[in-house]
């Protein structure tokens, strides 16, 4: 029997070498795996913090006193803060909203001033375009930021009319840096695209070369095939994954706080969970063209619904619940916990449960559909 | 206006370093049949392509109905009917929006007239609203035929018509063409179907883009009058002695079986007195003829069996029982049974459609049977399907290599697949790429092989680890006949050494390799039998084939 199983082994190593040797052999394929990896870490990262960083804002202040006039000029010397508008009535506040100009409008009522010299609450409001919920929280937090810390100022070191001090500190990623949020997270979606097309391109292809029934008809099991598949699309993933951690550390250094062998770990589990479903959509397919269809169908809502582009508690209920069957909301988290803060074992353990459930689900019923499509 | 539909004079077209036609010249006679005949890589398509224009000739010159290919290509498009190899029928669409779409493409109007005339020619007029896709072999060649039609044309080209269809639809298309050069049209047909060639007016025989041949078919066949004989000899069955007689003691043009004698040429006087006493003459035929031009069949014994070496085996080595599939209310294949013995070869045929892969994909765990069961070396396919398989080789249609892989990247996966290691592995892809003469190719990608070179590849691959049972599915639809007696010789030196073949098969004339067969027609076994039990006296096998399936349609319509 030992012999039996060393001949398994030999067989599916004979499965996975063609497999790389198929992927290699085109050379659209060796651009697709060096290319995306490289290309979309720079364009994303660099261009996605722009975003957060040059902000443009409105004041309308209509206290016009010289307390308010200080808090003006607060906003105006922060460094994230690219232009200041100032305005004088409420339509052109409102219309450098709509044609987004601006991120954050701020209206000073007319006795701002007056309360704060009565030692009464002075309000200041705050209006956020919530159009791009993700930024606009982020500037928010800024600006409460500077608003408090002008507070402390003007009122002495220890403002006798405020007891409680806000003091707001973004744990883990101290200077709010958007690059890591979004690099740490495109790290996730990369490595999900290769896998997933890598797999559902696998067996489509097959069928076009005509070489399945060949495949079917040898003495290989159908799970054996199937791993055939699944090994090489991680292997590979795994490498670009590595490209993207070494840019990630040494091109935008962002400290990597947890283990490697953690991180791996981790994506490992993740990569099996979505080499599922492109199993599942090549078995599916007879044309890799129809693939890749597929594969774009799944991926659309498993990153919008992830918490990637939206916060999930932004989402509506109703989508909240598929967010917590999306792999990648797991491991975005597992991502981001393992970079950012060391997730103790707990932290990791109560996201790898879902994603090996997943992972188990998704593998089995590539198997099973597999299986079924043999009649 | 000129007497010929079309004239070549000195026509060369070289592509890189490889001339596909050389210095051709010939006439197309208007309201005729010709049929450009030769093997693979022959340059029959490339010639149609020349015709109609798509290609510009390196050298010479190429007149079509009296127009320049190339500068009036308009006006002649107009002119010519062109149905290429494969059709681009739209699978999507049905019967007639594909005509439809085809006049738009052509911007013909007002066709209605022309439609019914057409649809009612090809017998598709009870379709037209059937998807192209759902059509059988036969009614999609009709519908290309149909769209090539559209305009009426002078000019008719169609390039190897009828690959892939069934005899009874081949012969339907032959007729249909048949009237369209009584009404006029001038035609030029390119096949790899030799006993189709015989029926043209005029055949050009090409072989690696040179002229053969040009003439009528019949006056090439009478050449061989005197040269043909079957060969019987009492002890030995004719696999035998064909292989006896392929040695190569006697200097013969061709042997291949014909029912339970040895279809010999051999215009040799010395080899006809050595055989003088099994020898009976038959008449020539096309094939005999154009073999002999070829240069005669590949001469010499396989080195394929030399270690192989069957053991643990079951008197049957095939069985099915009873098997049937339906797919919803559909029925592909109806309570099929038969037995095959060790060392047999048996063969599948049917038209197009008729279930004939259907049961041949159960057999070997292809596809799982509603009822019934399939047995392979007394193992149940259902029961232990990877132990089954490691006994059998599998060739499939249009030899499925992997063809971004070079052809020992192919040799090793395909051993790998199947267990095989170490020096084991080296020493047995080295036989096969000994026996099947790959070593030029070793590095080519198995998908630019010639046709020939990817059956060669398919086999070796199918047998790298000593199946004792062999899977053949249309192993040899679209090479040339040269190549397909090289293919049958191997398969034969496999068979005495004890291996069990099935296959499926399109080529009327290759039943005759088999030990039995079994037409298979409407998902049924509605015959079985050894060829010659078959076959009338003087029937040819697509005769056979053909009274039999209507011998049969009468027996249930009645």
């Amino acid at each position: 029997m030992k012999c039996s199983c060393f001949s398994r082994l030999s067989r599916l190593i004979a499965l996975i070498i063609k497999e790389f040797q198929i992927i290699w052999s085109d050379p659209r394929n060796r651009i697709m795996i060096i290319l995306p990896p490289l290309l979309q870490m720079t364009l994303f990262a660099f261009a996605a913090t722009l975003e957060v960083n040059n902000i443009s804002m409105v004041i309308y202040d209509k206290d016009n006193s010289q307390i308010s006039r200080g808090l003006t000029d607060k906003f105006e010397n922060t460094p994230i803060v690219k232009t200041v508008y100032h305005v004088n009535n409420q339509q052109d506040m409102t219309s450098l909203i709509d044609r987004q100009k601006v991120y954050l409008a701020i209206t000073i009522p007319n006795d701002f001033a007056k309360n704060i010299y009565r030692g009464e609450p002075a309000k200041v409001q705050f209006i956020l375009d919530g159009r791009k919920s993700n930024a606009a929280q982020i500037v928010q937090n800024y600006a409460t930021q500077i608003v408090n810390n002008y507070q402390s100022e003007i009122l002495g070191v220890t403002p006798p009319t405020s007891k409680i001090k806000i003091d707001i500190r973004n744990w883990y990623n101290p200077n709010l840096d958007y690059q890591w949020f979004i690099v740490i997270s495109l790290t996730g979606i990369l490595a999900m695209v290769m896998t997933l097309s890598i797999t559902a391109l696998a067996v489509a292809q097959e069928k076009e070369l005509g070489t399945f029934d060949q495949i079917i008809v040898s003495p290989l099991k159908p799970y054996e095939i199937l791993i055939g598949k699944t090994i090489p699309a991680i292997i590979i993933t795994l490498l670009d994954v590595t490209i993207m951690v070494v840019a990630a550390l040494y091109l935008f250094h962002i400290p990597l706080m947890g283990s490697v062998f953690t991180l791996y770990g981790c994506i490992t589990i993740f990569l099996l969970s979505i080499s599922g479903v492109g199993l599942f959509i090549s078995t599916l397919c007879q044309t890799q063209q129809q693939a890749i269809l597929g594969v774009f169908a799944f991926m659309a809502p498993t990153v919008l619904l992830s918490g990637f582009v939206t916060p999930i508690e932004n989402m509506p209920v109703y989508l909240q619940k598929f967010a917590y069957i999306n792999p990648l909301t797991y491991f975005f988290r597992l991502m981001k916990g393992i970079y950012l803060k060391d997730f103790p074992i707990e932290n990791i353990w109560m996201n790898i449960w879902p994603l090996l459930i997943i992972a188990f689900l998704t593998l089995s019923f590539a198997g099973w559909f597999f299986n079924k499509k043999l009649d | 206006m000129e007497q010929a539909a079309a004239t070549l004079s000195h026509v060369c077209k070289i592509f890189g370093q490889n001339k596909a036609i050389a210095d051709l010249s010939f006439q197309l006679p208007k309201g005729k049949i010709v049929g450009v005949v030769g093997p693979d890589g022959a340059g029959k398509t490339t010639l149609c392509r020349l015709l109609l224009g798509l290609l510009v000739p390196s050298s010479g010159q190429i007149r079509v109905l009296g127009l320049d290919t190339q500068t009036q290509s308009d006006e002649l498009h107009r002119l010519v009917g062109y149905m290429p190899q494969k059709f681009g029928l739209y699978e999507d669409l049905s019967v007639q929006e594909n005509l439809d779409l085809y006049a738009d493409l052509k911007n013909l109007s007002h066709l209605e007239e022309a439609f019914k005339e057409l649809l009612e020619m090809t017998g598709l007029a009870p379709f037209t609203d059937r998807l192209a896709g759902r059509l059988s072999g036969g009614m999609k060649q009709k519908l290309g035929l149909a769209c090539a039609l559209l305009g009426t044309p002078q000019v008719l080209i169609l390039d190897e018509p009828g690959v892939g269809v069934d005899p009874i639809s081949r012969r339907e298309l032959m007729k249909l063409v048949r009237d369209l050069s009584k009404n006029g049209m001038s035609i030029l047909w390119s096949t790899s179907y030799l006993d189709e060639a015989a029926e043209f007016d005029e055949v050009l025989l090409l072989d690696e883009g040179k002229l053969l041949y040009n003439g009528k078919p019949e006056q090439l066949t009478r050449q061989m009058a005197g040269n043909v004989f079957l060969m019987k000899e009492k002890k030995t069955a004719p696999r035998a002695l064909l292989r006896q007689v392929l040695r190569g003691e006697n200097p013969i043009v061709d042997a291949v079986i014909q029912g339970d004698a040895v279809r010999l040429v051999a215009p040799d006087k010395k080899t006809q007195k050595v055989f003088q006493n099994l020898l009976t003459p038959v008449k020539p035929r096309f094939e005999d003829a154009v073999i002999d031009i070829l240069g005669g069949t590949p001469m010499g014994e396989s080195k394929v069996a030399g270690q192989i070496q069957i053991q643990n085996t079951t008197h049957f080595m095939i069985e099915a029982d009873h098997l049937t599939k339906k797919y919803g209310h559909f029925t592909a294949a109806k309570d099929i049974s038969f037995k095959i013995a060790k060392g047999e070869i048996f063969g599948l045929l049917g038209p197009n459609g008729a279930g004939k892969s259907t049961s041949f994909k159960m057999m070997c765990g292809l596809s799982r049977p509603t009822s019934g069961q399939a047995f392979i070396n007394g193992i149940d396919m259902r029961k232990n399907p990877a132990k089954a398989r490691e006994q059998l080789g599998y060739m499939a249609q249009k030899f499925s290599l992997f063809s971004p892989l070079t052809v020992m990247q192919n040799l090793r996966f395909f051993s790998g697949i199947y267990g095989l290691k170490g020096d084991q592995q080296e020493n047995r892809i080295q036989d096969m790429i000994d026996v099947f003469k790959l070593g030029p190719y070793l590095t080519s990608h198995a998908g630019d092989l010639p046709l020939g070179f990817k059956q060669r590849l398919a086999l070796a691959c199918a047998i790298m680890h000593n199946p004792s049972i062999l899977f053949l599915d249309e192993p040899t639809s679209g090479v040339d006949p040269l190549t397909r007696r090289e293919f049958w010789k191997h398969i034969n030196a496999m068979v005495e050494k004890g291996v069990t073949v099935m296959v499926t098969t399109h080529f009327m004339d290759e039943a005759e390799y088999c030990d039995r067969i079994a037409l298979i027609y409407q998902g049924q076994a509605i015959k079985t039998g050894a060829p010659f039990e078959i076959k009338k006296a003087h029937e040819t096998m697509e005769d056979a084939f053909i009274r039999t399936i209507l011998e049969y349609d009468k027996r249930t319509s009645s």
